[in-house]
């Protein structure tokens, strides 16, 4: 036990406070605490070097590469799904507002001869109306949020399933965007310059900034925050508009990615694997807090685990087996791990 | 006290770790049968922590063990794992301080939770019988009320004796259970307070055990028998309380003579900081008050009286219904919360939860909603974990570190945190409900010099308190308040609880409608 604790000295108001030579830093914390923020990075590091052994043809610069580039659009749509949940809301019409956005950038370029750019500012238009509608829904008139963007999600996928009529879009005409996910720049795959700019700015707007630690205030205690003064329904709302813009960035990636906008998108398989991600990474560097480094550290883990197993053999249906694993054992061990912390 | 003069409780080396804090290290010691037994103890003195574990709802450590007498039967049982089946086997009651009583059903179906309904064919409620049963158990207990009315009806103290009636309604014979109070008077109104005290004398002579945790030590003078002392997690003392006083408890629990910080003189000359005019808002329909640079205004009334509503106004998270609020000269803006905090507004709600981060670290605690005045293009961590770490030195916090969840700290250690981040922001003015409610009397006596300390470099302050000594200690001026407006004024050397207590009836006679005749309580 720290010696502040053992020799409570309630001073007399007034006295400065004793020479301080106790600056804690993270590493004088106790080691539990320490063990929880690096269990996930030692776990990672540990699956990594394993499969590197066991599995030929894991531990190679080509196979990195991919699982590494391939990840770009998941690991957007997780960082979408991971805002609203800063505030303590869920979105589950991440992955409807993903497929919307990609027919209707393809839509836009295709049927409308629209220049690429105008086909990217349309589908991201749309995607943060969509995050606005829920938003307001959920701010302003008090809405359960697992509802109104269940519902969302699905009016989605039946309007997009009504205009395609299920069928593919081919992504003739999209130019630069074809190629934008395929192969490396000086080495390091091209999904990595989607996903990361994403993820800074991200990371940096939730730890870095005043209005970061805003939504943190409100999903820690709502009524707190609003008590506090915080704009709880302006911000609260804000993060469903970025979780909708960036949910169409990841529609649009999915499109660079595959050169065709496939309506069945929007029924959501992608949703849990985000999901899973975001709970995940809430066990990591911030434990009990969603963070960006954590999530996607996370989509990588759960990656490369699926990615080794199949080298070693492992049929494709592992793949969502290990991802809903995922989910419910982060959201258990969180909870088991905070038990132990928290005074009941 | 015709029971035989053995323990009905004993309790052996029961420790408890929270991570890395020691809770309790090893705490031993019994209690005697028909007695009031206080159990004492600063924040974060283990308190909480060993009710918890009696009641199963937390896990002690190994070799923790408790001892009961039943029915002339001794019987033994380890707390390492202990279930809340288990701790109501071994006779425990428990009534904790937010009573789990449902204001809108009817006292029979509050009872009837508490036990079983009596069921007739296809599991219909038999609710004749349901009443009878009813009329029979608060007869028992001396409540003189019928089993159909609404428990919104019931005065605040007899709702919690009430609790009491429900915990203890099926036993035989007073013996069998232990009868533990988790602050059973924290939200009473004063007047109450008395009359439920003396409900528990009558329980105990009845043959009841009962372990009272209480912060308000001129309550447990007037009620206990036998004393414990809990400091920093380990047994300090079990005695009879004899003829010690709440300074000689003080200082037990604290372990150091407390201070006692007298009322400062205010100049009238000094400038009016706050100034409020025909407030309404909530409750309070109608009150002028002017708060001068320097002074501490107390606001006492029942619950219901409007003291907290005239906070809330004032503060914008109530909106107003009328009336003009004036900081240093300047009108505010009514209901909005911002702008009372830019004009150097603070206000901590009675409930400290409403206001507590949780998940969050003290350090984020301590700078919420100011972050911005750490933010250089991203945000300094050192610089608020450095804050954080003042406050936790400044206020006597016991915590591990400024990064530690507040959620890992005792609820009297979250209230200080809180209650210091306001404090240490220098306000112009602050607004506090209850500012020592469930908090121990040595952070008492420092909260007290802190408010003190801080208006007098800047600013002023308007305290509610059903705590009449607390409001003797700290206030220069209390405004009686009745029905939602200002029925009276006390200022200087009239103010004493005696005062207070006279004026406080008075109002709330002529403000309140008559209580109907069957739930006019008796005194025992």
């Amino acid at each position: 036990m720290e010696s502040a604790v053992d020799q409570p000295q309630p001073l007399a108001p007034g006295s400065e406070s004793p020479p301080s030579g106790e600056q804690r830093s993270v590493w004088q914390l106790p080691w539990a605490q320490v063990a929880e923020k690096w269990t996930l990075p030692a776990l990672f590091v540990v699956m990594v070097a394993i499969f590197a052994v066991t599995a030929s043809g894991f531990w190679t610069g080509e196979n990195i590469r991919v699982v590494i580039g391939t990840q770009a659009p998941l690991v957007i749509l997780s960082v979408a799904a991971m805002m609203p949940l800063v505030v303590g809301q869920f979105d589950l019409s991440v992955a409807a507002i993903a497929g919307t956005a990609g027919i209707a950038m393809v839509t836009t370029i295709t049927r409308f001869h629209a220049p690429l750019g105008v086909g990217i500012l349309v589908a991201l238009v749309i995607s943060g109306l969509i995050g606005l509608f829920n938003g307001a829904m959920v701010s302003f008139v008090n809405l359960n949020a697992f509802i109104v963007t269940l519902g969302v999600s699905t009016v989605l996928q039946g309007v997009v399933q009504g205009y395609t009529g299920g069928s593919v879009l081919a992504g003739t005409n999209i130019g630069a965007l074809e190629t934008s996910l395929s192969g490396n720049v000086g080495g390091i795959p091209k999904g990595v310059f989607w996903f990361l700019p994403v993820a800074l700015v991200m990371w940096y707007l939730i730890e870095e900034t005043p209005f970061g630690r805003h939504l943190r205030s409100i999903g820690a205690n709502n009524g707190a925050a609003r008590l506090l003064g915080i704009p709880t329904r302006g911000l609260t709302l804000s993060t469903f508009v970025m979780s909708g813009v960036l949910g169409g960035l990841a529609g649009i990636a999915l499109v660079a990615q595959s050169g065709s906008a496939d309506p069945s998108v929007t029924l959501g398989t992608d949703l849990l694997p985000a999901l899973a991600a975001a709970f995940l990474g809430a066990s990591a560097f911030f434990p009990g807090l969603f963070n960006v480094a954590g999530t996607v550290l996370a989509i990588f883990f759960v990656a490369f685990l699926v990615d080794g197993l199949q080298y070693l053999g492992a049929q494709p249906w592992t793949s969502p087996v290990i991802d809903g694993a995922v989910l419910v054992g982060a959201v258990t061990a969180s909870s088991l791990l905070r038990r132990d912390r928290v005074r009941q | 006290m015709n029971q035989p003069p053995d323990e009905a409780l004993e309790i052996f080396g029961v420790s408890k770790n929270y991570g890395p804090t020691r809770a309790l290290d090893d705490v031993s010691f019994s209690l005697r049968h028909g007695r009031i037994h206080a159990l004492l103890g600063g924040n974060g003195s283990g308190k909480s922590t060993l009710i918890k574990i009696l009641a199963g709802v937390v896990r002690a450590e190994p070799g923790g063990r408790v001892a009961r007498t039943i029915g002339g039967r001794r019987v033994e049982a380890g707390l390492s794992g202990l279930t809340p089946g288990g701790s109501r086997d071994l006779g425990f009651r428990f009534v904790h301080q937010d009573v789990p009583i449902f204001p809108g059903l009817s006292i029979t179906e509050n009872l009837a939770l508490g036990s079983k309904f009596e069921r007739g064919a296809v599991g219909r409620i038999r609710w004749r019988r349901q009443h009878t049963r009813a009329r029979r158990v608060l007869k028992q207990f001396g409540l003189d009320v019928s089993p159909r009315e609404p428990v919104y009806r019931l005065p605040p103290a007899a709702r919690t004796l009430l609790a009491i009636v429900r915990a203890l309604q099926d036993q035989a014979d007073p013996s069998d259970s232990v009868l533990v109070l988790d602050e059973p008077t924290a939200t009473l109104p004063r007047g109450d307070v008395a009359w439920l005290l003396s409900s528990l004398r009558r329980l105990a002579e009845q043959g009841q055990t009962i372990l009272l945790v209480s912060h308000r030590l001129d309550e447990v003078c007037q009620a206990a028998d036998d004393i414990t002392v809990l400091r920093d997690g380990k047994h300090v003392a079990t005695m009879p309380l004899g003829t010690r006083t709440t300074a000689d408890l003080a200082e037990l629990i604290v372990g150091r003579p407390v201070p006692r910080v007298g009322s400062s003189g205010v100049a009238a000359q000094a400038p009016v900081v706050l100034e409020v005019r025909g407030l309404a808002a909530g409750a309070a329909g109608g009150v002028d008050l002017d708060v001068r640079q320097g002074e501490i205004v107390g606001l006492v009334g029942i619950t219901g009286s409007g003291r907290s509503s005239v906070l809330r106004g004032i503060y914008g998270a109530l909106p107003r219904r009328a009336g003009t609020v004036l900081i240093e000269g300047t009108e505010l803006r009514a209901g909005h919360v911002r702008t009372a905090r830019s004009r150097g507004v603070r206000f901590l709600p009675e409930e400290r939860r409403l206001i507590g981060f949780g998940g969050m670290s003290v350090a984020m605690n301590a700078s919420s909603p100011d972050a911005g005045r750490y933010w250089r293009g991203y945000l300094d961590r050192r610089a608020e974990r450095r804050a954080g770490q003042d406050l936790i030195r400044q206020f006597g916090v016991r915590a591990p570190s400024a990064d530690a969840p507040l959620n890992s700290l005792s609820g009297g250690n979250q209230q200080k945190v809180l209650v210091g981040a306001a404090i240490r922001s220098e306000p112009a003015v602050l607004l506090i409900d209850e500012p020592t409610q469930g908090v121990d009397v040595g952070a008492r006596a420092d909260i007290h010099a802190h408010i003190k300390q801080a208006v007098s470099r800047r600013g002023c302050a308007v305290v509610v308190s059903s705590d009449l000594e607390e409001v003797v200690d700290l206030c220069d001026r209390v405004l009686i308040l009745a029905g939602g407006r200002i029925v009276t004024q006390l200022a200087g050397e009239e103010i004493t609880e005696l005062a207070i207590a006279r004026q406080m009836e008075q109002g709330s006679r002529s403000a309140l409608p008559d209580l109907p005749d069957s739930l006019a309580m008796r005194i025992g």
